[in-house]
């Protein structure tokens, strides 16, 4: 049908089929601002337009219900190429991050300050109340429509946006805004599915009912005969490559234990087959007649159903190594089951598939037994963490296509050298015949550090030679995608009167799911990130990582540090409510200061020896300090209502800047002909501002505007190798990369500008705004003139900085989180009254998207403490497979007081003295809120989510 | 989907006999949302009044209202209003109506306590024409009918609550009372009304919002 209808103030006809979502049709008639984030549940705001004056989600108006209607998109906003106030206002704000919905909430803002000019904090909750953020909080919302407000009163913005640092440096540590932020917020053609061509072809995936299961025979006769459909590849016809999809340095500390499609189901959601096809439609009736037969097995579903005697196996198959294989591993592959899977181990990471047991390591120093002895009181408990999703608003999707004999990917990734790797692997090609381009990433947290649907879609785009698009559904986002590692955390903490801890003993056992992405690493980092923030003589750590048949767990944002935090800070807590001390001074007494030497490190390499440190910059006592001042620590707030209990807790962090001695950088600096830079970063930029941080890295030391300066990132054709942004890399080695190009550069410019004016080097410095300047004849030459005559048919070539950077050196971030929670001791009703969120970033180079990104880490931890759960029934499939059921914290969950403090402490191996900010934010609040409830009500709740039903439990309610 | 365009109330009903699988298709985020998939849909928006407005007694509020017009409407009794609260987004309320949030009889309704406990009158057009019933017995299931508007008796006073993980999950419980009627709502296992203890009357089942025993001890403290 057509209908005629007003958009964006224009006439205009749409076309579509009668009952066509207005979201889809909207979409294809270029209004790209109008994503789709939730498959029309009317969660997550990504379709919200103004339709005949009312704020709606697109994605539930048929396209039959918009005739003569008025609607509004994010397009309307813009003139020209111009964005409005509010947008400018969301990008000098720090909100405008991964920015999928970013253009849907600058128009939910502009239409609220247009009909309240004088709109307060409720007002502008009442308009959020729709909107799902998870990458920058809500905080800074209140500011944006604040900034707004003072521009149209007074013609400039009167409120500290962010904190200002260094103050000699020009951009470095100052408030600028995104380089791609009016790009992002005006809603651009930036994601992956902006790229897909009209004559693309969809791949969609046949998934197993069961958890457990072998697929004993499946017949595509059906499938492949019907029109339209290009081909359909089971465990029967794909490559014998073994791999796995974990994004991490080559070799990987994860077991290569699939391949692209199985024999062996080992989740609900498991690939089955793969179906391509012309449409969705014809898709998905190819995949209905698929006959597949299934031989269910007993799944595993917990760490103790796969530790317990005579446990189903998940993985059986024969055991290979490519390095240190044990001497018995003929033996031990006897009782193989050779029509499994194998699992190939790079180097042994102590696994032993007969027990179900993916990984294993431990360590420590001194003697935990002799410092129990010596300990007035001792806490033994275990803590149990659940399996939270990551939820990017841009659920998992790839395009891709075959172009002068290469595959050409677009993904939404944070490894584009890690895809090209392992794509090439399973195509069985070599790396150069595959480019990947990484595209915006509309949501990532560690969720796309895995390869989980660009391996799939590489293979079948390399056969069938057509073009290919996949994106997974939402359902599949949370049954088929990366979650936390569950954990079961034992802790026996032992300390004496006078607050002195005497030993710790952490005993990690982690749920990695049916493979073994990040089995080592994740649980790992449970006490690698946490053990070492303490004083301690005598501390050690056993890990075990079990398979299982849940839904696959990998990469999230904080990696395994959340769940160790929640249980040792739980821990301190208890230890000190035992002892009838201040936890606070305790966790003073107890924590590691600068020039302190980690001998723990030692036993927490990742498979191997790790290198002791001392303690480099470290702001966690300043943070300590302030935080406990700004809630008021020791001061017991009362309720008037006297079921309403109010307690306190705060929680000590660190977390890691990348992976020293495995993580590698690299980037180049071009000088144009005109005068202007373009930076090549292999840094995958996710949002969080590692390209701009790379603009002002060139600018600050060539010394130009940021307007000058253009990024590329991510793309493995024009941008040299980086492992990728995980493990808080970014700022630390990709931007440091970016700065060691740019002071190559700089070295290269005054090199030619010597030979150019035939002066000396030494008498030659950049000025700003983009020259060279003789110190000793005062002549100056342009940055234009430069180039020009470099890249002249007589010039010595093209000016190109090249930096790479690695380290054996540690960035360590700290940090100090404290919560305020009132408890309904009555209803378990639990409200975060106050949370306060206090980390040193050493030099924030970004610092309004530095604070969004810590507000963005906290709701995310806050909603892993009380509120996510992905539950499974006996069966081990997943029941909350919608937002609604699986219960993401929106702007009604965050704190009522809510702040970020950024502790200015310079570190002295970051770039310009900077650490990184967003993983760290996510270990605080389960022990923080944890520890106010006991505060409050003097139960622990040692499980998450922590809900109101069991807190009620433990006051014995019923 | 199908969808119809009645042009007369009649014609709606008729639709709805001529094809019994159809739905009513009001604000859309029940019909329209995730999930659900229906061969035809009769499209009720232009037949269906949604007007807010007072008579002597009564308060008259057309099925098509939506969530925030209802919360926003001065003329809508107050607990109505907290009601309406209960649904927790913009976007959803602007969209979202009175009829369509009854017609489904869900446990988890934002309106089913509020509707219940101030026991108003629910206009029906069916085959046999316009029928008034009481909340009660359209909840229970006597009656099917396409849902025309509800009276509700002036200066009704209450109150609304709910219990749930987030303001956006499916409330555990819920439960309001007006002017002395109670009602309650469980997930997964119904509704009551009456006397305060009427939540007695439930037969609570555990799911992933909470245990049967978590809802039951919630209702007993609720007032």
């Amino acid at each position: 049908m057509e209908i005629r209808c007003k958009l964006n103030g224009r006439n205009a006809i749409l076309k579509g089929r009668e009952d066509e979502r207005l979201r889809n049709v909207l979409y294809r008639y270029g209004c790209t601002s109008v994503r789709d984030s939730d498959d029309a549940e009317g969660f997550t705001g990504s379709d919200t337009i103004i339709f005949n004056g009312s704020l709606m989600y697109s994605n539930l108006i048929p396209l039959c219900r918009a005739e003569n209607a008025e609607i509004l998109t994010a397009e309307s906003l813009m003139n020209g190429r111009e964005i409005n106030d509010v947008q400018e206002a969301m990008i000098a704000a720090g909100v405008v991050q991964s920015a999928y919905n970013s253009p849907a909430m600058a128009l939910v803002l502009t239409y609220l300050l247009r009909i309240k000019p004088e709109a307060d904090k409720n007002d502008v909750r009442r308009f959020l109340s729709g909107m799902f953020i998870r990458d920058a909080g809500y905080e800074n919302f209140y500011l944006a429509v604040k900034l707004v407000q003072e521009k149209r009163k007074y013609g400039s913005y009167r409120s500290e946006i962010a904190p200002s640092f260094r103050p000699e440096l020009s951009v470095i540590g100052k408030p600028s805004g995104k380089i791609d932020g009016k790009a992002l917020v005006s809603g651009e053609k930036l994601f992956v599915e902006d790229r897909v061509t009209p004559d693309s072809y969809v791949l969609h995936v046949l998934r197993s009912p069961f958890a457990h299961a072998w697929v004993r025979s499946i017949d595509t006769s059906k499938a492949e005969a019907l029109d339209g459909v290009e081909a359909v590849y089971t465990a029967f016809n794909i490559p014998d490559v073994y791999y796995m999809q974990a994004g991490q340095g080559n070799p990987e500390p994860s077991p290569y234990d699939r391949k692209l499609i199985n024999r062996k189901v080992r989740h609900q959601g498991d690939r089955v087959a793969a179906i391509v096809a012309c449409d969705e439609e014809t898709a998905m009736k190819a995949a209905s007649l698929i006959d597949v037969v299934y031989e269910p097995l007993e799944p595993v579903l917990s760490v103790e159903d796969a530790m317990a005697e005579g446990a189903p196996l998940v993985h059986n198959g024969v055991v290979e190594y490519v390095s240190g294989a044990p001497e018995n591993l003929d033996e031990y592959n006897k009782s193989a089951d050779r029509n499994e899977e194998k699992v190939i181990y790079q180097f042994p990471l102590h696994g032993d598939i007969h027990k179900n047991i993916a990984a294993a390591a431990h360590g420590g120093i001194g003697d935990v037994e002799k410092g129990f002895a010596e300990a007035d009181a001792i806490v033994d408990e275990t803590y149990r963490t659940s399996q939270p999703q990551c939820t990017p608003l841009e659920p998992h999707v790839c395009f891709g296509h075959i172009e002068n004999g290469r595959l050409v990917l677009n993904a939404s990734t944070q490894v584009p050298y890690h895809v090209r790797r392992i794509v090439a692997r399973v195509c069985q090609i070599p790396e150069h015949k595959v480019h990947v381009i990484k595209e915006k990433v509309g949501g990532g947290y560690g969720s796309k550090q895995d390869i989980l649907v660009e391996d799939l879609l590489g293979f079948c785009v390399w056969k069938t030679g057509k073009p290919i698009y996949y994106r997974n559904t939402r359902a599949e986002e949370f049954y088929a995608n990366s979650t936390r590692h569950p954990m079961r955390i034992r802790v026996k903490m032992g300390g004496k009167r006078d607050g002195t801890i005497t030993a710790i003993y952490m005993d990690v056992r982690a749920n990695t799911g049916p493979y073994g992405n990040h089995c080592l690493t994740v649980p790992m980092n449970a006490s690698s990130k946490t053990l070492p923030l303490f004083k301690v003589d005598n501390m050690y750590y056993d890990l075990i990582t079990y398979y299982t048949n849940c839904p696959p767990a990998g990469a999230y944002q904080g990696y395994g540090a959340p769940k160790g935090y929640f249980a040792i800070g739980s821990a301190l807590g208890e230890l000190a409510m035992k002892l009838g001390i201040d936890p606070l001074e305790m966790a003073k007494k107890n924590m590691v200061e600068e020039g302190y030497m980690l001998e723990i490190l030692r036993g927490l390499g990742e498979g191997r020896e790790g290198a002791v440190v001392p303690v480099g910059s470290c702001g966690l006592a300043q943070a300590l300090d302030k935080g406990a001042e700004m809630i008021g620590w020791g001061h017991k707030e009362e309720s008037e209502d006297p079921d309403w209990k109010i307690g306190k807790g705060f929680a000590m962090i660190q977390q890691g800047s990348g992976l020293p001695g495995l993580d590698h950088s690299n980037c180049q600096v071009k000088l144009l002909t005109d005068g202007t830079f373009v930076v090549l970063s292999g840094g995958a930029d996710l949002g969080t501002g590692l390209d701009t941080i790379s603009a002002k890295c060139v600018s600050e030391i060539l010394k130009v505007p940021m307007e000058n300066v253009s990024v590329v990132s991510g793309d493995t054709d024009s941008c040299l190798f980086d492992t990728g942004a995980y493990a808080s890399s970014g700022t630390y080695f990709s931007a440091n990369a970016s700065l060691n190009a740019a002071k190559d550069l700089k070295k290269k410019m005054l090199q030619e500008a010597a030979l150019q004016l035939n002066e000396n080097e030494e008498d030659l410095e950049l000025r700003s705004p983009g020259l060279i300047y003789s110190t000793k004849t005062k002549r100056v030459l342009s940055y234009y003139e430069l180039s020009h005559t470099a890249t002249s048919g007589s010039g010595r070539g093209a000016l190109i900085g090249t930096g790479s950077f690695t380290t054996p050196n540690f960035a360590i971030p700290y940090g100090a989180h404290f919560a305020q929670v009132a408890v309904n001791v009555k209803t378990g009703e639990i409200k975060v009254q106050k949370f306060y969120a206090l980390q040193d970033a050493g030099t924030p180079i970004n610092p309004e998207l530095a604070m969004c990104q810590m507000y963005g880490a906290v709701m995310k931890s806050i909603g892993h403490t009380l509120y996510e759960d992905l539950a499974l029934d006996k069966d081990g499939r997943c029941l909350t497979t919608t937002f609604t059921d699986y219960g993401v914290p929106m702007i009604q969950e965050a704190p009522e007081d809510f702040r970020s403090v950024l502790i200015d402490i310079n570190d002295e191996y970051g770039p310009f003295g900077a650490k990184s900010i967003s993983e760290i934010a996510c270990n605080g609040a389960a022990p923080a809120i944890a520890m106010a409830i006991a505060d409050a009500t003097g139960v622990w709740v040692r499980s998450w989510p922590i809900t109101g039903e069991k807190i009620l439990r433990e006051l014995g309610r019923f | 989907m199908k969808i119809h365009n009645p042009k007369s109330l009649e014609e709606a009903v008729q639709l709805k006999k001529s094809y019994p699988e159809a739905v009513y298709f009001a604000g859309g985020t029940y019909v329209y949302s995730l999930g659900h998939d229906f061969a035809d849909a009769i499209d009720i928006s232009r037949v269906v009044r949604n007007e807010i407005y007072h008579t002597m007694n009564h308060v008259h509020i057309g099925a098509m209202a939506t969530l925030e017009k209802i919360l926003l409407s001065e003329l809508s009794p107050l607990i109505l209003r907290n009601g309406a609260k209960l649904c927790p987004s913009l976007q959803q309320r602007s969209a979202a109506t009175i009829g369509g949030n009854i017609a489904q009889r869900r446990d988890d309704g934002y309106l089913t306590a509020a509707v219940l406990a101030s026991e108003p009158v629910i206009v029906l057009m069916t085959e046999n024409g316009r029928l008034e019933v009481s909340a009660d017995d359209y909840m229970a299931g006597k009656y099917d009918g396409l849902i025309l508007e509800f009276i509700f008796r002036k200066n009704l006073k209450g109150d609304v609550k709910r219990i749930g993980r987030t303001s956006h999950m499916h409330m555990a419980v819920s439960g309001a009372e007006c002017n002395g009627v109670y009602a309650y709502t469980a997930s997964s296992s119904g509704f009551a009304k009456g006397g305060k203890d009427s939540w007695q009357d439930i037969a609570f089942e555990s799911d992933s919002l909470g245990s049967a025993d978590y809802k039951r001890y919630l209702l007993s403290v609720m007032f």
